[in-house]
Order: C-alpha cells, then sequence, then structure tokens
C-alpha cells in the first residue's frame, strides 16, 4: 500500500470516533484529506524540504495511537512528571496524543481562563470559538503535513485567555510519547488552538518528550492568535531520541501592539523539523523568536522560522543557535519578508552553530525579502568549532578533555537556556544537555562521564 | 620539584628553545627575564602542555615524573599551576562552577572528598579578600569582561584555591597599575611556603621588587645566558639586554 492510500485507510478507520463531532469539523476534515491526496508527502524539490528528506515518515505505516491506561506508562514517564516545574498552575498532559484526565490538573484554572482538551471542547461552550479559528490561520503553503493533520487530529489543547487576564503562573503542556505503551509503529496527530483576547497576558510551557525505542510519529500543529495588546510567552522543550520523528508547525497571527516571545529547545531526534511562523498583522506588533537545536550520531534537527511584516511599525527578532556532533545534520531557515506598506519596520536576525566533529553539518540560511524602503533589517549566521584556547585554559585547571568540552558545549547553549522564565525549567534544561552532550558528544571511551558540578 | 634537562623544542619550523637547563627545588623562587622572542612563552606553553610545540630533545621531570608525557589536566591535577598570560574570556561558564569543579578534579585525583557547593563558597570568597576581589565575581563567567587586573587577580585567585605545588606565572605583572600589581604579588608571596615552588616569567624588573626571587636566569635565543641572584634583576634594569648578548656570542664561540 503507497502511503497515502495508507492513511485513507487510517482515516475510513477513524470514522466511527468522528461521528460524534459537529459538521463544520466533519467538512474540514474531509476537505483536508482531499488536499493532502492532492500535495502528497513534500518532496525535496520544494524548496521548504530541501534539506529534509521525509522518506522515513512516507514510507512507514504507521498505525494511530489509541488510549492508554496511566499504569501502563513507563517508569521514565512517571519520573517525568515528578518535575516540579508542573506543581504550579494549571498542567494539562497527554500520553501518546490522547488527553489524560488523570495526569492532567486543571481545576486550578483563574476565571478566565480555559485550558482543555480541544476534542472535549466543540461539544460545549467554545465550539464557535474553536469553529471560527481552527485551520483559519494556517498558511496555504503549510505543507501537507497541516492537511493531513487537519484530516487526522485525534486531540490537542484548547486555550483561551479572557480580555485583560494575566496569568501568574505559566499553563504547561506535557505530551509524553512512550512507544513502550504502542502497539508497533504509531503516530499521533495533535491539533492545537490557543487564543488570547485583547490585553491578557500568558506563558505556555510545551514539554514534550520521546520515551522507548521503537519508531514513533508525532505531528503537531499549533494556531495562535495574540489579540491587540495580548503578550504570550510561548516554551517549548523537546526531547526526542534515536527513533522519534517530530513535524510540528505554529502559525501565530499578531494584531495591533501585541507582544509573542518563543523559547524553544530541540533536542535531538531521528528527524526533528519544526516549522514557526508569525503574522505581523497590525501595527507595532513585537514578536521574537529564539532558540536552540542539537542533534548528534544520524540525526536531523530542522528549524524554519517565518515572520511576515504586514503593517508599519513591527519589530521582530530571530536568534537560533546550533549545536551538531558526530554526523548530524541540522538545517536553520529563517525567512523575513516586510511587505510594501510595512515601513518602519525593524527586525533582526541572526543564527550560530557550533560542529563538534567534521562530520557533522549544517544548512544555515536566513533570507531577508524587503518591499518597504524604511526599514532596518539586519541578518547574519556564524559557524564554528569550540576554542582550543579556551579548552586549554581548562583543561589546564584540571577538567578532563570530555569535562571541558561539555562545559564549553553547555556555555554556548546557555544563552538561549538563561531565556526560560524558571530556575526549574533552567535546570532541567540544563540537566537534559549535560546528559545529552555526555552520553552522545564526547565519546573518548576511557574519561569520566559524569558531568561536572551538576549532581554533588 | 622541577628539573628541565637540555631541553629543545621546535615551534613550526623553527628551533625555539635551544637546550635549557633549570633545577628548581621546593621552596625556591625562580625567575625568568629576557627580551620578545627569547623563547619566554614557548617554555611556559611546553612546560604546561599547549598543543603545537614539537619537543626534539631533552626532558622535564615534575616531582620525578615525566612531565611532558601527562596531559595538561593531569599536569594540573599533579600539582603544576599556570598562571596565563593572557586569560580566556569564557562566556557562559560561571567563574565559581568551574573552579569548584577543577578543585573537585584535583581532590578527586589525590583521593580527596569532593567540596560541596556551599564550603566552596566559603573557601571561594575567604581567597577573594586575599586578592580584593569584588564579590561579584561570584556571579560571572570566566574572566567575561574583567579588566586586564582583574583577570590578573583572579589568575591568583584560582592558585590560591588549588594550592599547588609549583606555579608557573606567565607575565603576571603585564597591564597591572601598581596597586594591582601590589595586591597580586601579595597574593603570591602569601602563597610562599617551604614546599611550594615559583617560576615567574617577566618582562621587567619591577615585578620582582615585590615578589622576591632567590634565583633569576636570562633567557636569549633560546637558551639561558646567565644566571644570578636577585640583585642579576637590578643589572639587568640598568644596563639592558644588550650586554647579555655579548654573554651569549662569547659562549657561542667557545
Amino acid at each position: 500500500m503507497d502511503s497515502q492510500a495508507h492513511y485513507l485507510q487510517q482515516f475510513a478507520n477513524a470514522a466511527h470516533a468522528r461521528s460524534a463531532e459537529p459538521s463544520w469539523l466533519r467538512a474540514r476534515r474531509e476537505a483536508a484529506l482531499a488536499d493532502f491526496q492532492r500535495l502528497g508527502f513534500p518532496s525535496q524539490k520544494l524548496e521548504d524540504w530541501r534539506y529534509t528528506n521525509v522518506r522515513e515518515i512516507s514510507e512507514t505505516p504507521f498505525v494511530l495511537t489509541t488510549p492508554k491506561t496511566v499504569g501502563s506508562l513507563s517508569s521514565a514517564s512517571r519520573e517525568a512528571l515528578q518535575d516540579p516545574s508542573f506543581d504550579r498552575g494549571p498542567r494539562i498532559v497527554f500520553v501518546n496524543g490522547i488527553f489524560s484526565a488523570e495526569l492532567s490538573a486543571l481545576d486550578s484554572s483563574p476565571k478566565g481562563l480555559r485550558v482543555e482538551s480541544l476534542c472535549a471542547a466543540p461539544q460545549r461552550d467554545t465550539e464557535r470559538l474553536i469553529e471560527e479559528n481552527l485551520g483559519q490561520h494556517l498558511a496555504d503553503n503549510l505543507s501537507s503535513f497541516a492537511a493531513l493533520n487537519t484530516a487526522l487530529f485525534q486531540d490537542g489543547v484548547f486555550v483561551h485567555l479572557a480580555r485583560g487576564l494575566v496569568l501568574e503562573h505559566p499553563i504547561q503542556i506535557l505530551h509524553l510519547l512512550d512507544t513502550t505503551l504502542s502497539d508497533g509503529e504509531s503516530a499521533c496527530f495533535s491539533r492545537n488552538l490557543y487564543l488570547l483576547e485583547p490585553d491578557s497576558h500568558a506563558t505556555i510551557v510545551e514539554t514534550v518528550l520521546n520515551f522507548g525505542d521503537t519508531r514513533f510519529l508525532c505531528n503537531a500543529i499549533t494556531e495562535i492568535v495574540v489579540s491587540r495588546g495580548a503578550s504570550l510567552k510561548h516554551v517549548v522543550l523537546q526531547r526526542g531520541n534515536a527513533t522519534s520523528l517530530h513535524v510540528s508547525a505554529t502559525q501565530v497571527r499578531q494584531d495591533a501592539a501585541s507582544r509573542f516571545e518563543s523559547i524553544s529547545i530541540l533536542l535531538g531526534g531521528k528527524l526533528a523539523r519544526s516549522d514557526l511562523r508569525s503574522l505581523l498583522n497590525a501595527e507595532r506588533a513585537e514578536c521574537k523568536m529564539r532558540g536552540l537545536y542539537a542533534a548528534c550520531q544520524h540525526q536531523l534537527v530542522d528549524q524554519h522560522t517565518f515572520v511576515s511584516h504586514e503593517k508599519p511599525l513591527c519589530t521582530s527578532e530571530g536568534y537560533y543557535k546550533g549545536i551538531l556532533a558526530d554526523r548530524a545534520h541540522g538545517v536553520f531557515n529563517g525567512r523575513v519578508i516586510v511587505q510594501p506598506h510595512a515601513q518602519k519596520t525593524s527586525s533582526l536576525q541572526s543564527n550560530k552553530n557550533l560542529l563538534l566533529s567534521d562530520g557533522a553539518e549544517i544548512d544555515s540560511k536566513p533570507e531577508l525579502i524587503i518591499h518597504a524602503d524604511d526599514v532596518k533589517c539586519a541578518h547574519g549566521s556564524t559557524t564554528g568549532s569550540l576554542s582550543e584556547d579556551s579548552l586549554f585554559y581548562l583543561r589546564s585547571r584540571g577538567l578532563s578533555e570530555d569535562e571541558a568540552k561539555n562545559l564549553l558545549t553547555r556555555a554556548f547553549a546557555a544563552e538561549i537556556t538563561a531565556l526560560l522564565p524558571s530556575e526549574h525549567l533552567r535546570h532541567r534544561t540544563d540537566a537534559w544537555l549535560t546528559e545529552y552532550f555526555a552520553e552522545h558528544f564526547l565519546s573518548d571511551g576511557n574519561s569520566n562521564k559524569k558531568p561536572i558540578g551538576v549532581t554533588s | 620539584m622541577l628539573n628541565i634537562h637540555h631541553l629543545v623544542v621546535k615551534a613550526g619550523d623553527a628551533i625555539i628553545l635551544k637546550g635549557i637547563d633549570l633545577h628548581i627545588k621546593p621552596g625556591e623562587v625562580h625567575a625568568i627575564m629576557g627580551p620578545n622572542g627569547s623563547g619566554k612563552s614557548t617554555l611556559a606553553n611546553t612546560l604546561s602542555g599547549r598543543a603545537g610545540y614539537e619537543i626534539v630533545s631533552g626532558s622535564v621531570s615534575f616531582q620525578g615524573q615525566d612531565l611532558l608525557s601527562l596531559a595538561p589536566e593531569i599536569r594540573a591535577r599533579e600539582g603544576f599551576f599556570l598562571g596565563f598570560q593572557y586569560p580566556v574570556e569564557i562566556p557562559g561558564v560561571g567563574n565559581m562552577y568551574f573552579l569548584r569543579a577543577a578543585l573537585n578534579a584535583i581532590r578527586k585525583h589525590r583521593g580527596e572528598p569532593e567540596i560541596d557547593a556551599l564550603d566552596f563558597l566559603t573557601l571561594a570568597k575567604e581567597k577573594m579578600k586575599l586578592l580584593e576581589l569584588d564579590e561579584t565575581l561570584t556571579k560571572r563567567s570566566v574572566n567575561e569582561g574583567f579588566s586586564g587586573g582583574e583577570k590578573k587577580r583572579n589568575e591568583i585567585f584560582q592558585m590560591a584555591l588549588l594550592q599547588p605545588k609549583f606555579a608557573l606565572l606567565d607575565e603576571i605583572d603585564s597591564g597591572l597599575d601598581i596597586d594591582a600589581l601590589r595586591i597580586v604579588a601579595n597574593g603570591v608571596n602569601s602563597l610562599r611556603g617551604p614546599e611550594r615552588s615559583f617560576l615567574l616569567i617577566t618582562h621587567y624588573q619591577r615585578l620582582l621588587d615585590y615578589i622576591v626571587p632567590d634565583y633569576v636566569h636570562v633567557l636569549f635565543h633560546g637558551k639561558i645566558a646567565k644566571s644570578g641572584g636577585k640583585e642579576l634583576a637590578l643589572e639587568l634594569e640598568e644596563k639592558g639586554y644588550g650586554w647579555i648578548e655579548e654573554i651569549a656570542k662569547k659562549s657561542g664561540d667557545a
């Protein structure tokens, strides 16, 4: 069976689950499926997918995940839930893409905040909001993965902040992707919608963790509306593994004087593609996108960003750092378009990469397309290796070569991890990085792998 | 403590050190002076294990071990300390974090228990007073944004924490004003003791007013052209290096 026919079959299999859905949603799913049939999986002939081959996704007959009992969670998944940063504020947890009421903690949500399962919501009072927004903000060229997602999505997060609501604690979203629970090679399609009404403020922290060693595909599409004067800090911490495949895209629409700030940490994965796009749709919107991506062995991380300045007086900033080891391949593409009437635009974009081995590779492409004449824009990209002088300095004080490399690599990352909004998150991320670098990047067999200074 | 035996070292295609002999006993302070290009930095780099130098012949023993066969970190753990002429700025690596890691690497090597963060901070603060370093240093990245004087004081602060058996201080006086020089010298002097030796590399006699050496050696064209007591430094200050050239020529002829 070819890959398209396989997904048509998956769609047919899920018909029963859809029968309870409102008719507008069923119609959108069917239209999206037709789009997917027409488009197929993206080929490397498309500029946006030039460096990223998705054959492993298109040729694997993934089966959609099914609900699992909490009792069957692996100990690693359970451990992840113990992280203290999940204790405060509302927490919504998904296991293999499916909402877990048992693991979530949503009772404490303040008035005016809705955080819930997207698929539960259409039956209640938020249905109109979802109908008005779901799928309506996606750019036409967001690839066939978005179409496939609309056709097949199983669940996701719906967030709504009422006008003027300012959240004290972040909203925590946790995705446990645990193949020790699944029946063979499986896929989840997750769909999120975050709506911030005027002058509301929130921080949303999404943690995506892979466990287990069976091939697993996670496709996530997120649509975000940041209304006039509203502000969203969006943090994504994603830790893949040797068998994880991620294709995610986030589309933001920003209204006047809104602020959107994205901080992302993408750590590994057999293939991890992330698209982040923002449409600056009215004057004085501010957009900041910053992140770190890292990969080792034969992994591929691909970070695409796109900011479209539609109106005057908006500012955007993009800053991404990449760390590539072994024979890993990194892709960074950051595109900024300044539309003809978007005068007084200010845009700054920078990409820095650290290559830790001769076999590692980065394709970095910042793009700036300007159709207005009164703008201030800059972009740049650098790639280098660890400084020999710094390594020698650290070693001359007694640190082993591995420890010195690990420390310098984390220092390179620190500029981004320091942006994370809480001590818990910084600590968690630093621990991940330490472990990841110690295990994968520094494979000089005879030295001590214990991360320095962190555990004692 | 440290015995350099007829050391010949190449950097690139050129032979820079042309047979150095130097013997430093426990508790002694030696100073090496010499004009630019005489081989002072090559000597410091070779002893500390920096890459890019080829040992043509000769040997260096440190406490009975073959120093040149040890990795730089092992040299450090065995008690060898290099005070850098140009300390490197390392953004993102916390000064305290790095130094505790270094101290624990050394302690572990000696079979001693690791020091925890709190005890380390107490110890560090005590040593910082000695070097008159501001406590904000504990919050900063290694040498990042430090003034020239702060960087050099930070080197001696590190030495005071790590308590090496032997310290090679490479132009520790360069770029220091008179106050900073006094502080650095006090730091060094407070660490002098019967078990600890020093090798100071310097351009200027001035440093030796503050850290009084037991022996002074003049390096010239890759060889020690003359050795003497502390008064040799004064003689150099007065006469310059010209007369050393004469001596070097004569010994070359002989």
